[in-house]
């Protein structure tokens, strides 16, 4: 092992003893240690960040920067009705742009698979065998977000999905149809996936907090006279509400970074007529999809990351 | 004001795989001290949990006053209860958690704070009120505990090793203004601990527990005085009893190399019980015929360190068991000599300590200071 | 309080029941306590009062199960439809009655026409495995400093590993595909594995690092009198120590590698270099969906990260927790 020479040859020298010697050993290790990771880290993360901040500003011929121009990128694109689509979201007709359907998913999405993971969390916390249960409902957030995107379409196909099966069994057989391809409905049905998803991974947080509060606790308030509904409004909920915070930033982070699922039922324009398109879909179009539009791709991607980063900031800041 | 009585109650965990307690029989009296005093997982802790509610009996029924309450819920028995990490809420304040038993039960908030203020005044932590348990230091979170625990009056009072976290000073202290809580406020007290001077420090009556199920109970003095059991004189008093091993033979116990000692000198101590106390079962409480019979068997003789004296040279007459002196710990206020006794080592705490290692030495001690126990444990005397 | 005799002897044979009439005690004998429970003649209404709280309780588990099962339901589907013929999957996978099953499918997508499934699924280990080996070294030699020392642009550093953190990969996309080509990486395993080193580096490092600032320093000075070189020391006693951090990182790391959809799309275009993950969503044709060899190369490409999972369940959850929540 090369890096291991590498030790032992500068470990050699470090048999001085006098203080400025130590310092300077310090300083090499601290560099030894530190820098092959922040060079990776700094080409391929930090340095295609300021590239896309920069770019922003510049014009674009397909690949190649030209020249500053100002806002122009940014009031383009913020103006595209891609992005934002006014008269679409004035009739609540689909599209209504990407970042109107990101913000969708947020609303719809966030609050239910924080409910669910709690309520399941909840459920399984003193059962037997809870270890599986919460397993077999925590395997989907580790399933490819492809595959789940897939198996998405499946269950809402008019004739093999399962979902449709379900509402002729209930009766509700008008209703059928494929709902994936549907503009008006799509994106809901997309969004019910991800909860189906994303709620194991709220559990599997949940479930952690839960039993993170001292049993004794819970006996003590059953002594104190508190029945079940006062036991979770008095002690659990308020021991597992700085969770929730996180719960619901991380599921904020995720649905802003939706790109799989989308794409793999509505393939680059995110849906028929981008009837579902999500902000992640429209920057993969404009980098890499006919026209190139390297300007608005790089606008678009610092839009979701100026979403969020507040909110991996304040995570950050809470620990 | 409430006795609680235990009724054959037995506790099986795990589908009956394990015994947390067997077949408890056992009265509270109202009004009284009792603790609860084992080894860990004795299930003494259970036995608390049964009586608080927090768990159910396998089998067996319970009672406050003449009401059966296994079954019931916590809430509806009344009892207040001192967990050993004190189980404050962490996210309330200190007046909020000694509020809180009122407040589930919807006493008004003026009537509350008045109840908090009377409480928090007698345990002294009235300027604490406004803050979190995890800004308090371990005796003051004691005393909010203990807050919560008397705010509402309850009819049972219950502590689960409740000193176990404070240093050895503090404890000392909360020992006492315990004890003195208790007799203010006259409940019937239930303590679990595994210290035995708490226990024998607070208690009316001490309960000794050992795999399950109870070994004697007594008032802490008779405890000492008579442990009914090898075991509990071995638990109780430290150092613990000496437990000399030895062979009943026609009225005598040998000790082998050692010696031996006349049984019916020992036994007459338990002629005088005869006299006025009424044996249930036949044969051994008449002690005069187990003396007489050629009753052969293991038994062993306790006798307590403070109760041996030690000679270098061979009484006469008396009680004499010989040794060979191990160590010598002078410990100030006495000084404890560790003989050993056929490969078995014995205690003796001496006033002073002239002898020295390796010597050979004569264990003496009086009638009234041994006890005898047969091959089942079971004191005979 | 009971006026005890102390000259009252209590129980001389505890064999037998004997009841003290003052305090009504009555003592065992330790061996006389079964190993079990006793089997206990119950009355009716004791069996009644028992199964009352066990049949609200089996009610929950009832509710537990049926809530777990319903969430795998769609994975149940794709798993029957894997082997079943397409007709059969049209009629719908769950007429479980006369059904026919065939490997055809996993063949079918084993040597699907653009890119087949074996050679996907080869190309997704070549690029999984230096990808998760690396960060995991890197970022723990990262991660070292980060606990222990102050260095200049400490701050900083670490505020860019969180803006990292935040960022979607869409937005390194364009730089990092104009670099690959600049360094003629684009579109080779190399470029790729190198991305997603660079993209997993940041929540490595912060999640090693909130982990070994749990070591105590005790340690590292107990080795430093001892002798040892902060190598040795990083080497004899932090890799050691940090295994269970390490082992957390390697799955995580390996299940986000190996499920990346978007890098692959972007930097692999030629078919022969294909991930499987990439290929999927090309099998779902223009006529009629192939749903028997959609589910087949679904099956094969979720089952290397499923399988993990079940197999690191709890290193992967404690890690997923921790990189959050602590």
């Amino acid at each position: 092992m090369s890096l291991r020479d590498h030790f032992d040859a500068v470990t050699a020298d470090t048999d001085r003893a006098d203080g400025l010697a130590v310092d300077r050993d310090k300083a090499i290790a601290i560099a030894v240690f530190l820098i092959p990771g922040l060079t990776l880290f700094t080409i391929f993360s930090v340095a295609p960040i300021v590239y896309s901040a920069i770019g922003s500003f510049y014009s674009w011929d397909t690949f190649t920067m030209e020249h500053f121009v100002g806002f122009d990128n940014w009031i383009r694109s913020l103006t595209d009705p891609l992005i934002v689509n006014w008269s679409n979201m004035r009739e609540f007709q689909y599209p209504m742009g990407a970042l109107t359907h990101n913000l969708l998913w947020v609303v719809l999405h966030v609050p239910a698979s924080t409910f669910l993971g709690l309520a399941l969390a909840l459920l399984f916390a003193d059962l037997k065998g809870r270890r599986i249960l919460r397993s077999m409902v925590f395997a989907g957030f580790t399933v490819p977000p492809i595959v789940i995107g897939l198996v998405l379409m499946f269950v809402y196909d008019p004739q093999a999905g399962i979902f449709n099966e379900f509402l002729r069994v209930i009766g509700q057989g008008h209703l059928v149809r494929n709902w994936t391809q549907s503009p008006q409905v799509a994106i809901y049905a997309l969004i019910a996936g991800g909860i189906w998803v994303h709620t194991g991974f709220s559990m599997l947080l949940y479930s952690s907090a839960l039993s993170a509060i001292d049993p004794s606790l819970i006996e003590s308030a059953k002594v104190d006279g508190a029945n079940a509904w006062r036991r979770f409004w008095d002690i659990i909920w308020p021991l597992v509400k700085p969770v929730t915070a996180v719960v619901v930033i991380m599921g904020i982070i995720w649905v802003m970074r939706m790109f799989d699922i989308v794409y793999a039922a509505g393939g680059a324009a995110g849906g028929p007529n981008h009837a579902y398109s999500v902000l992640g879909i429209e920057v993969y179009r404009a980098a890499f999809r006919p026209q190139i539009d390297y300007g608005m791709a790089m606008v678009v991607a610092l839009l979701q990351l100026f979403i969020v980063a507040p909110l991996a900031l304040y995570i950050a800041r809470m620990r | 004001m409430t006795s609680i009585v235990m009724e054959d109650v037995s506790k099986y965990f795990d589908g009956g795989q394990t015994i947390a307690n067997y077949r408890l029989t056992l009265e509270v009296v109202d009004g009284e001290f009792l603790v609860f005093l084992g080894p860990s997982g004795c299930g003494k802790t259970t036995a608390l949990r049964l009586i608080a509610g927090l768990e159910q009996p396998s089998e067996g029924v319970i009672y406050f006053d003449d009401e059966r309450v296994d079954g019931r819920s916590p809430s509806s028995r009344n009892v207040a209860m001192v967990f050993q990490n004190y189980a404050l809420y962490p996210h309330m304040t200190v007046a909020e958690n000694i509020g809180y038993p009122l407040r589930v039960r919807g006493v008004p908030p003026d009537e509350r704070d008045r109840k908090v203020e009377e409480v928090t005044t007698l345990l002294h932590i009235e300027d604490q009120v406004g803050k979190k348990p995890a800004a308090l230091s371990g005796g003051q979170r004691q005393r909010v505990a203990l807050a919560r625990a008397i705010i509402r009056e309850p009819s049972v009072f219950l502590l689960d090793e409740p000193l176990s976290n404070l240093d050895a000073k503090l404890r000392q202290e909360m020992r006492v203004e315990l004890k003195r809580l208790q007799n203010e406020l006259d409940i019937t007290t239930v303590y679990v601990t595994h210290n035995q001077e708490e226990a024998m420090s607070m208690a009316d009556r001490v309960v000794v527990m050992n795999r399950g199920t109870i070994q004697q109970v007594a008032p802490p003095q008779e405890l000492y005085e008579r442990p009914r059991t090898a075991w509990v004189a071995r638990f109780i008093g430290s150092p613990p009893m000496n437990l000399f091993e030895g062979t009943r033979r026609n009225g005598s116990i040998d000790f082998g190399e050692a010696g031996a000692v006349e049984l019916d000198d020992v036994l007459r101590v338990g002629d005088t019980v005869d006299d006025e106390g009424s044996t249930a079962a036949p044969g051994d409480g008449d002690t005069a015929s187990v003396v007489t019979s050629d009753v052969q068997g293991e038994v062993a003789l306790g006798v307590r360190p403070e109760d041996l004296t030690i000679t270098t040279s061979r009484p006469t007459a008396g009680n004499v068991i010989e040794g060979r002196v191990d160590t010598v710990e002078p410990l100030g206020e006495y000084v404890l000599v560790n003989v050993t006794v056929n490969d078995q080592l014995v205690n003796a705490k001496l006033a002073d300590g002239t002898v020295s290692r390796d010597e050979r030495v004569y264990l003496t001690f009086d009638d009234d200071d041994a006890y005898l126990y047969d091959e089942n444990g079971e004191l005979v005397n | 309080m009971t006026d005890d005799d102390p000259l009252n002897p209590t129980g001389i044979d505890a064999g037998a029941d004997t009841v003290n009439d003052h305090d009504r005690t009555r003592y065992l004998r330790t061996e006389e306590i079964p190993e079990t429970a006793p089997e206990a003649d119950l009355d009716w209404q004791t069996r009644l009062n028992e199964t009352i709280p066990t049949s609200k309780r089996a009610l929950t588990y009832l509710v537990a199960i049926a809530v777990a099962v319903l969430w795998i339901v769609p994975f149940i589907g794709l798993f029957m439809a894997s082997f079943r013929p397409l007709s059969e999957i049209i009629g719908g996978w769950w007429h479980v009655e006369g059904m026919t099953f065939t490997l055809e499918n996993y063949y079918q997508a084993w040597d699907y026409s653009t890119a087949p499934m074996g050679r996907a699924l080869r190309n997704t280990f070549i690029v999984t495995i230096p990808a998760v080996l690396i960060v995991m070294l890197l970022g723990v030699m990262a991660a070292y400093p980060f606990a222990r020392f102050e260095f200049p642009l400490k701050t900083t550093l670490f505020f860019l590993i969180l803006l990292v953190m935040a960022a979607p990969p869409e937005l390194v996309a364009m730089g990092n595909y104009n670099a690959l080509h600049e360094f003629g990486l684009f579109d080779t395993y190399m470029g790729l594995i190198l991305i997603h080193i660079g993209w997993g580096l940041g929540w490595v490092v912060l999640f090693l690092r909130n982990y070994l600032l749990g070591i105590p320093e005790e340690l590292e000075e107990a080795a430093r009198i001892d002798g040892a070189s902060r190598y040795q020391i990083f080497r004899t006693i932090i890799l050691p120590l940090s295994t269970p951090a390490l082992v957390s990182v390697a799955v995580i790391q390996f299940t986000w590698v190996w499920n990346a959809f978007f890098f692959p799309l972007v930097f692999m275009r030629s078919p022969e270099l294909y991930l499987a993950p990439q290929v999927l969503p090309l099998m779902t044709g223009r006529v009629q969906v192939e749903w028997g060899m959609i589910a087949a190369g679904s099956i094969m490409t979720m089952a290397v990260p499923v399988i993990l999972f079940l197999l690191l369940e709890r290193y992967y959850k404690r890690g997923m927790v921790a990189a959050v929540a602590d």
